[in-house]
């Protein structure tokens, strides 16, 4: 009980405290409505305890229990004094925007809330155990934070071709930000990393980035006279429909960490723009651009689409605003020249060439991602799969949306053209990526187009709804009754087909991987007390649940131990990799794998014994030592 | 104030969603509720043959027998709780040169360990 208490604690103070009181202190509130505040300070929460572990980690002061705590109070503090001096002498100068929510809006809001966190508990309940790869792959990496201390050092090391293993080297794929939330409330809670809160944390995002979604489609559509109507109607779309399938609730289970953080920065983002253009304030403007910071320190993917979203966004403004172009080129750089946005871009420039440049930021990750693609799982979907990947009804309404957006008047330019860019960006990099010059695998982008598509379906299904409120003023052609039953059929199809989507995600059979897995941690247990540096292990990642968590055991490397992947990889003629892992399992008793054996001195061999047995208990010098359902281990005895 | 009422109605409901979901994840991953016993060495490493029935399961009884070359030495019961780990020691003598085999059955389940000494 009291490990849940400090747990929330913990919670509090990485994801709402710092970035409540530092924008209060820097007077932000007056430009939002108490709940876009509150979304917008957990975004600046998560930049404010990254940066503040980044400077604790390049300053040499260990990231502890309590530096942490004190450098996060003394900040908090600090703003808190500022606060209650201004309050002190100006009382009642920082009242909230009013949110203009209408009871009926709000009791709609709230229903859906309601069931978004249920309908996603109760997928979660079947699949928030620790197992899945991807979490388990960034939970290495923010326990080696924790308990060193010391800020990562992205490398690993391979097996090179005379059968060794190499020393370490650097690797791009991962990216500080992503880890050092997780390690930060390990460090403050002492959370073990081995059970549900890295899982809760990315649900706490998940429901953040629908909020951001809501508030995004009501920034987007100010001014039309039906904004609360086509925000409830976006949050019903993100929410309880299309519900579980990626990236939604099943990217919360899967641990994909940087994808979850940007599916809530990009909203909030392309939010914060809209909100500092259409109101021509450089302060949020310098907000947005600092969200957009924290998204390049946190996943580079989202980052890239992030940029394509905005030169599509350009091209939509210009598109829809010839005649006015000049005056407004004229009005953005005003705004890009003043005060706050000079300050938050030598931030930014210092933070990256000075601080702690991301990982990805070199010419081979940029070679990797840009170019003409060739494999065949980068060079685009169809619309068919993009249909799919975007909810099949969701995304006719949303195609027929981005066309009536195209011609609609009085949304306000900026909020027109970032609707259209957004969705028109990722439709783009999904469909052709060879125009675009973009090399990386098709369905992790399509994965972004739920979002823009839940915006402007619901744009589309509530204008057709307004359409036949208003035809009776209106000559209208078709009867009242045809139009609303026309309208209810829409919804209908939507509802269902957002629910088969859901229905589709469910795991069939999810305790079977529960108990595979506690099979693994429990040989994990075993091995990491058995062995020391000087042994090796190599365990599959074909016949084993949860084996990506087997490196926590034992913290002696992020390739410890040793893995045997995806039989397809080690046939992949486009990316020839060492066959080592997969010979030393698989034909133990060749020449090769005895090479193997030899160069990389590995002596412990965990496999799962209903497919892998067989061949060790043929040979003489390997001994069974460990014997459970689902999990064997073999020593090598040399 | 229905910011107010939405911001805290969600923390409300994400709160009683973490708390049932850590609860949750509790019971899984606690290995007393997968019907499940391991077999293994106490020390994997080294020619010692002392043994560990670690007992996550249902069953109260586990029978063992050692075999050196498929030929059975010795035998014996052992009863053990849920949760428990029993320890049973093994002499190592007169036991160079042959493959050492511990079979332990509890139930129909059978598992088998193993040293070529």
């Amino acid at each position: 009980m009291s490990s849940q208490l400090f747990f929330f604690a913990a919670m509090l103070l990485v994801f709402f405290i710092p970035g409540f009181l530092l924008l209060k202190a820097l007077r932000f509130g007056r430009y939002f409505s108490l709940l876009e505040f509150f979304t917008v300070s957990f975004a600046a929460s998560v930049g404010i305890t990254d940066f503040v572990m980044i400077i604790l980690g390049k300053t040499g002061i260990v990231i502890t229990k309590i530096s942490l705590l004190s450098s996060i109070l003394i900040l908090s503090a600090a703003c808190a004094i500022i606060i209650f001096i201004r309050r002190k002498k100006n009382p009642g100068s920082e009242k909230a925007k009013d949110d203009g929510f209408s009871k009926r809006s709000t009791v709609a809001i709230l229903l859906l809330i309601f069931l978004t966190i249920f309908i996603k508990t109760l997928y979660l309940e079947n699949s928030i155990a620790p197992t899945s790869t991807d979490l388990g792959h960034h939970m290495y990496w923010s326990k080696q934070i924790a308990i060193t201390g010391e800020l990562p050092i992205y490398e690993k090391t391979n097996i090179q071709e005379d059968f060794t293993i190499s020393q370490p080297e650097p690797m791009a794929d991962f990216i500080i930000g992503e880890h050092l939330l997780f390690a930060a409330i390990a460090v403050l809670s002492g959370a073990n990393f081995i059970s549900s809160f890295p899982s809760l944390i990315l649900f706490l995002i998940h429901i953040m980035s629908v909020i951001a979604i809501f508030l995004l489609a009501r920034e987007a559509f100010k001014k039309s006279e039906n904004r609360d109507i086509i925000a409830i109607t976006a949050l019903f779309f993100i929410g309880p429909l299309y519900a579980l399938a990626s990236p939604q609730a099943k990217y919360v289970s899967g641990g994909v960490v940087g994808n979850i953080i940007g599916n809530f920065l990009i909203p909030l983002s392309v939010f914060l723009f809209i909100k500092a253009f259409s109101e021509k304030k450089p302060r949020i403007l310098a907000l947005a651009i600092f969200s957009v910071l924290i998204m390049a320190y946190t996943h580079h993917l989202s980052t890239f689409i992030f940029l394509f979203i905005s030169l599509f966004t350009a091209i939509a403004f210009i598109a829809l605003n010839l005649k006015t172009l000049r005056q407004d080129i004229k009005e953005v750089l005003r705004m890009f020249f003043s005060r706050e946005i000079i300050a938050i871009v030598i931030f930014a420039l210092i933070s990256v060439f000075f601080l702690y440049t991301p990982t990805y930021m070199n010419k081979e990750a940029v070679d990797v991602a840009v170019g003409t693609p060739i494999k065949s799982t980068r060079t685009g979907l169809t619309m068919e799969q993009l249909k799919m990947t975007a909810g099949e009804a969701r995304f006719v309404f949303a195609f027929f949306g981005l066309v009536f957006l195209l011609f609609t008047r009085h949304l306000g330019k900026y909020n027109q053209a970032f609707a259209v860019g957004w969705l028109a960006a990722i439709m783009m990099m999904s469909l052709k990526p060879q125009w675009l010059f973009v090399d990386i695998p098709t369905n992790r982008i399509a994965s972004y187009v739920v979002f823009p598509t839940s915006v402007i379906s619901a744009f589309m299904l509530v204008s057709v709804f307004h359409a036949i409120k208003d035809s009776d003023k209106r000559r209208s052609y078709l009867k009242n009754s045809f139009l609303l039953s026309t309208f209810f059929i829409f919804l209908v199809f939507l509802s269902i087909d957002g629910l088969r989507d859901n229905s589709l995600a469910l795991s069939s059979d999810p305790m079977k991987t529960i108990k595979k897995s506690s099979e693994t941690y429990a040989a994990s247990r075993y091995l990491s007390e058995h062995s020391s540096e000087n042994d090796m292990i190599l365990k599959d990642h074909n016949y084993l649940s949860g084996d990506s968590w087997i490196k926590l055991f034992f913290m002696r490397g992020y390739n410890y131990p040793l893995s045997r992947g995806y039989f397809k990889r080690y046939e992949d003629e486009l990316k020839p990799r060492e066959q080592c892992t997969n010979l030393m399992i698989s034909l133990p008793k060749s020449n090769d794998a005895e090479k193997c054996y030899a160069g990389t001195k590995t002596n412990f061999i965990m496999i799962n014994p209903n497919n892998d047995a067989a061949q060790f208990n043929r040979i003489k010098n390997f001994w069974q030592v460990y014997s459970s359902d689902e999990v064997g281990i073999f020593y090598k005895s040399y | 104030m229905n910011s107010k009422i939405i911001i805290i109605s969600t923390a409300v409901m994400l709160f009683a969603s973490f708390v049932f979901l850590a609860a949750v994840e509790k019971k899984k991953m606690d290995i007393n509720n997968h019907d499940v016993w391991m077999l293994y060495f106490v020390d994997p490493k080294s020619d010692s043959l002392d043994f560990v029935i670690e007992n996550h399961s249902e069953i109260r009884t586990f029978h063992w027998e050692i075999l050196s070359n498929k030929k059975k030495l010795t035998e014996g019961d052992i009863a053990s709780e849920k949760g428990e780990t029993k320890k049973i020691p093994v002499s190592s003598e007169n036991t160079e040169g042959k493959k050492i085999t511990i079979t332990v059955t509890g139930e129909e389940s059978k598992k088998e360990i193993y040293k070529n000494l």
